[in-house]
């Protein structure tokens, strides 16, 4: 399933008088592509991610997947119908719901059937096939990531958002996730958004790395 | 030596200097109390110092302070409290001919345990807008009546007045008859029994009741109020002091005791003599509208307005005895 | 021997900041300490267990035990459900959205603390008055049995709201921090996973706002559980009442011994019960700050205003307007001096007591933190909630028990005789300590829970010794967290009533005494005074702690 997304002039600002947190920027992901985001902190990267999701409404500006408009300037599909996956620094899980549950929520609109099945595969795909039953604070922090992995992945969204997932991460565990992580999303073709900090992952992982600094896009590559 | 002599003397200065005085364990707690204290003061140069609590708690604080007792006087607003108090053995015979002579026969005390400073009856008030006179129940036993179900107001079993109240009836008609009287007068009450006496004559007067049984000196509280609302109150009723053909009507006793042991019999004997004289009997009368003791006392006008009235003193001497019966009966009936 | 060397050295390692010696020595203070404190508790689950029931358990047990159970019952039920009502509308509109004013709202939304309950239920009197030409008009009608219903329902309602309207700040409180944190993060990753509405707030926002909102609700049934003043001036016979009236009226204090154990091994099994039903899932922390809530409309911002407001009307302005009111119409001036020695003496008391629960809390977290063992948590965490699941007026009965106690074991020694004598302020300070330990040991452990491990790992790596860390780390970080223990216990502490007035000094009249003998009087306009000057404290320590909390 190849998508395409497309964000038109979009601008952000949370106060009516304050900066402007992204300034006129748009960009393009193109079918199956993972596309780096980098910039330092306060650049505007995760409030770019937000908008992609629906979290918010952007001041102006439009956003496009495929031949829809997400966010338009009489349209503002929200995050719940848009199908789009993230992965947060955080990881976000659950806390009250086991491993299983927890992948399994995206999934509500599947068959029983299917949905088992799905569940077992990627469980199996993330290697965490004997930790199903357990409860998110029992678990690693790489291990919790690879269940935010397999959660935001499980209902095949369109795109997926990785909004520096890795960051909490010990170096030698984040590189190995990193690597398993986006071995995962070319072999599903999924086209994903991947937002970081570290430079060097942007540079082993992405198609096409973007700079951010400012709000503005300073250099593509 | 010099200097052990002048310390000595500066001592002896001091003790002369410390002004006689007489402490209270008061359970009342009227301003009219705050000026008559005052003018012992001022007439016979006593101090008197005074702590206010409630009868449960002083008489635990005497019985803890038997062997040194920290006050001279223990005045109540009940005598059975009274009574307790004697029981427990931390009183002193007053043994002064003198102020028993100014009682009447057969008031007080049978064994000279306490004086009588105060007395105040137990009365029935009626709505005059809903009840006839002719038709007002003149004896307590008639408060059970059930013809006034859902029609009368009276305050908590919890209330040592109703104790109080319960343990005469015990006293003079016996247990069985007093349960079958508390359970009548149960089943009549207009609402469970909430707040003071005062709010049960308002409730009269509000018209969430027909009846209610209160303390009459409140009735004379209510008439001389600056709130409208108490005089409307007051003026909206009648009273009925009852069982004039029999017994007659029950009264509570405020009085003192003294403590034994005190160091101060004499100031305390004296107070005991100015609360019972003729002027400030008549001054208790005018500000706090209860009655005073002493014989041929005339009442105020606004007492003269109830009419005279028989009271029980039969009674009196066996609150104490039944007071923990009262309170199992009121259980008993669901009287909270 | 060696066995031994080599358990020792396992252990020393294990604790890793401080020696074995000290950790076990540490443990047995705590454990003596503990029993200390947990004296009164034991006595009386000891004394029901085992002890006589008293001559008055047959009576009380026919007479009055189900019809106090059942009114108690009702009032906790509806206390609960309404004060549920109250604080989690406005907790979640005041997480989630921004409207204007809602900065006001968040403060005055916990003034209704600064009530006491009793005093809540004094200022309905007059409103109440007003319905009595209604009920009358039933009776007329309708007859007697149905007018008796009517006006028995009549005032659970009042008596339910106005309690549910002081005390639903325990819930507003505990709740809106997850609302806004926990809850609204989740909440997006669920709508990411496209969850709608209803979905998420079944799937997401409930179970995560339900064990705070349990935590704040066992808070609030333990106020219901050991208030005394607004049950009785209501006229109802809740089990306190009935306590209080077996223990002076019929002068019976092992039926009211009997009956306190009974009632404390109840709330202590439903707080293990509670315990046990969070299992396994645990909720941690919120790593993320709030983002930007989202703007209401007008209509919104009505809504909301219409929420928030409804509680704090209820619940503080109204007791407020009615107290001054009393106070400037029935009375001639505001005598400020005349409660002077009741303001010193309710100032002192709580300053005192907080300042003890500190100590205690201190000693017990700071060690539990040195020794790194879930064991030491656990166990300063059991001392604590033991306490404070006893009622107010059950705690009194067991001190008084361990009291009578402790003389029969010093009767040799006259001078501690004396300074045990039951009317000392020792016992008074002794069970509100026990009592409301819990409260100073909630505050300050939240507080050593935002130090991070690493300051006091590099503290001892530069040689300091663990209580010098304690002192020169610890502490003057836990300087908000002070002061916000010390005023929380100070405000429960001026709230309370049973307890003061069961073991208060002779003469020892503080502003809640005072207010309640008053109205126990008659005088019940005049008790307006020692109330606004209680409430006006309780509401400014409130609002400093509230800010305290903003800066961080």
């Amino acid at each position: 399933m190849s998508h395409h997304l497309t964000l038109h002039n979009i601008s952000h600002r949370y106060t009516r008088r304050g900066l402007p947190v992204l300034d006129d920027l748009s960009l393009t992901l193109d079918p199956f592509e993972i596309l780096s985001l980098v910039g330092p902190s306060g650049c505007g990267k995760s409030t770019l991610l937000k908008l992609i999701a629906g979290l918010e409404r952007p001041t102006s500006g439009s956003i496009r997947l495929d031949n829809e408009y997400l966010t338009g300037p009489r349209r503002f599909l929200p995050p719940e119908k848009r199908n789009i996956g993230l992965v947060s620094q955080a990881g976000d899980l659950f806390p009250h719901m086991t491993v299983e549950k927890n992948i399994a929520y995206g999934l509500h609109k599947w068959r029983r059937a299917s949905r088992k099945d799905r569940i077992i595969e990627l469980l199996e795909t993330i290697e965490l096939s004997t930790l199903a039953k357990r409860y998110p604070s029992e678990l690693s922090g790489g291990e919790a990531q690879r269940v935010a992995l397999a959660r935001a992945l499980a209902p095949r969204p369109k795109i997926l958002l990785l909004d520096e997932p890795f960051s909490n991460l010990d170096d030698g565990l984040r590189n190995r996730l990193r690597d398993f992580t986006f071995d995962l999303l070319r072999k599903s073709k999924t086209s994903a958004l991947f937002v970081s900090h570290h430079q060097d992952d942007a540079h082993v992982v992405g198609d096409r790395t973007i700079s951010l600094q400012k709000g503005r896009i300073t250099k593509q590559a | 030596m010099i200097l052990a002599r002048t310390t000595l003397i500066f001592f002896l200065l001091i003790s002369l200097l410390k002004a006689a005085e007489v402490r209270l364990y008061s359970e009342r707690h009227y301003t009219a109390d705050k000026t008559i204290l005052a003018e012992f003061t001022k007439k016979t140069g006593i101090e008197v110092k005074i702590v206010k609590a409630g009868a449960n708690e002083l008489l635990a604080r005497m019985k803890a302070e038997k062997d040194a007792p920290q006050a001279d006087l223990y005045l109540s607003v009940d005598a059975a409290s009274l009574e307790r108090a004697s029981n427990a053995g931390v009183l002193q015979k007053i043994e002064s001919p003198d102020l028993s002579s100014r009682l009447p026969k057969g008031f007080g005390p049978k064994d000279d345990a306490w004086l009588p400073i105060t007395m105040r009856a137990r009365v029935i008030v009626y709505a005059k807008d809903r009840v006839k006179e002719a038709e007002a129940p003149k004896t307590y036993a008639d408060l059970a009546n059930p013809q006034w179900r859902g029609r009368l107001l009276i305050r908590s079993s919890t209330s040592h007045y109703n104790q109080s109240l319960l343990a005469s009836i015990i006293a003079s008609d016996g247990k069985g008859k007093a349960l079958t009287w508390a359970q009548g007068v149960k089943n009549n009450l207009a609402r469970p029994p909430q707040g003071g006496d005062r709010d049960q004559v308002r409730g009269v007067a509000l018209g969430q009741g027909d009846l209610a049984v209160t303390n009459s000196y409140y009735l004379g509280i209510l008439e001389n109020s600056d709130d409208e609302k108490d005089r409307k109150a007051r003026e909206s009723v009648g009273v009925i002091f009852p069982n004039q053909d029999g017994r007659g009507t029950h009264v509570n006793i405020s009085g003192a005791g003294i403590i034994k042991g005190t160091k101060n019999k004499k100031e305390a004997l004296a107070l005991l003599g100015f609360l019972t004289s003729p002027e400030i009997q008549a001054k208790y009368q005018k500000l706090t509208s209860e009655f005073g003791v002493i014989k041929d006392l005339e009442r105020e006008p606004l007492q003269k307005a109830w009419g005279e009235f028989k009271p029980d003193y039969q009674s009196l001497h066996e609150l104490a005895d039944h007071q923990k019966e009262a309170v199992k009966l009121f259980d008993l009936v669901g009287w909270p | 021997m060696i066995h031994f060397l080599k358990q020792f050295r396992a252990l020393r390692s294990h604790t890793g900041l401080t020696s074995a010696p000290g950790v076990i020595a540490g443990r047995l203070l705590v454990l003596i300490l503990g029993l200390i404190l947990l004296s009164p508790v034991i006595f009386i689950l000891w004394g029901a267990a085992t002890g006589s029931h008293g001559e008055s358990w047959p009576h009380v047990k026919e007479y009055l035990l189900t019809p106090a159970l059942k009114t108690t019952a009702i009032l906790l039920i509806g206390v609960a459900l309404v004060s549920l009502l109250f604080s989690l509308p406005a907790a979640w509109c005041l997480s989630n959205y921004q409207f204007w004013g809602r900065r006001l709202f968040s403060i005055l939304l916990i003034l209704p603390l600064a009530v006491p309950p009793y005093i809540a239920a004094y200022i309905t009197t007059e409103a109440r008055e007003s319905a009595i030409p209604w009920l009358v008009e039933i009776r007329t009608n309708h007859g007697i049995d149905t007018y008796l219903k009517a006006e028995l329902y009549h005032r659970y309602a009042w008596l339910i709201a106005i309690m549910a309207s002081v005390l639903y700040p325990y819930i507003f409180l505990a709740t809106r921090s997850v609302f806004a944190h926990r809850s609204r993060q989740l909440g997006q990753a669920a709508q990411l996973l496209g969850a709608g509405r209803w979905r998420r707030f079944r799937t997401i926002h409930v179970p995560l706002v339900r064990p705070a909102a349990i935590a704040g609700l066992f808070l609030v049934c333990m106020e219901v559980l050991s208030d005394y003043g607004a049950a009785k001036h209501f006229g109802f016979n809740t089990v306190t009442v009935v306590i209080f009236r077996t223990w002076f009226g019929l002068d019976e204090l092992e039926t009211a011994r009997f009956l306190s154990g009974t009632i404390l091994a109840g709330v202590l099994v439903i707080l293990i019960l509670e315990r046990l039903q969070r299992g396994r899932a645990r909720f941690g922390e919120a790593h993320s700050s709030i983002d930007n809530l989202q703007h209401t409309g007008q209509s919104g911002t009505l809504l909301c205003w219409i929420v928030c407001s409804l509680p704090i009307a209820l619940g503080f302005a109204y007791p407020l307007v009615t107290l001054i009111q009393w106070q400037t119409e029935h009375q001639q001036n505001f005598v400020l001096s005349e409660y002077r020695s009741e303001i010193i003496r309710t100032t002192l008391l709580t300053l005192s007591v907080a300042l003890i629960c500190i100590l205690i809390s201190l000693f017990f977290l700071a060690f539990a933190r040195f020794t790194k063992r879930r064991l030491d948590q656990t166990l300063a965490q059991a001392i604590s909630s033991a306490g404070y699941a006893a009622p107010s007026t059950v705690m009194a009965v067991g001190v008084l028990g361990v009291a009578s106690l402790s003389r029969t074991f010093s009767s040799e020694n006259e001078s501690l005789q004396s300074l045990l004598v039951s009317g000392s302020l020792i016992w008074l300070l002794f069970a509100l300590t026990s009592r409301y330990l819990a409260v100073s040991g909630q505050v300050i452990s939240a507080g050593f829970q935002t130090i991070p491990t690493p300051l006091e790992q590099s503290a001892r790596i530069l040689g300091r010794k663990p209580w010098m860390v304690f002192l020169t780390i610890h502490l003057p970080l836990l300087r908000a967290p002070l002061i916000g223990a010390t005023i929380l216990v100070s405000v429960d502490i001026s709230k309370e009533l049973p307890l003061t007035l069961l073991l208060r000094p002779f003469d020892f009249e503080t502003l809640g005494t005072s207010t309640y003998s008053l109205v126990n009087q008659g005088h019940l306009f005049a008790s307006a005074t020692p109330a606004l000057i209680l409430i006006g404290l309780c509401a400014i320590g409130l609002i400093i702690v509230e800010f305290l909390n903003r800066k961080k």
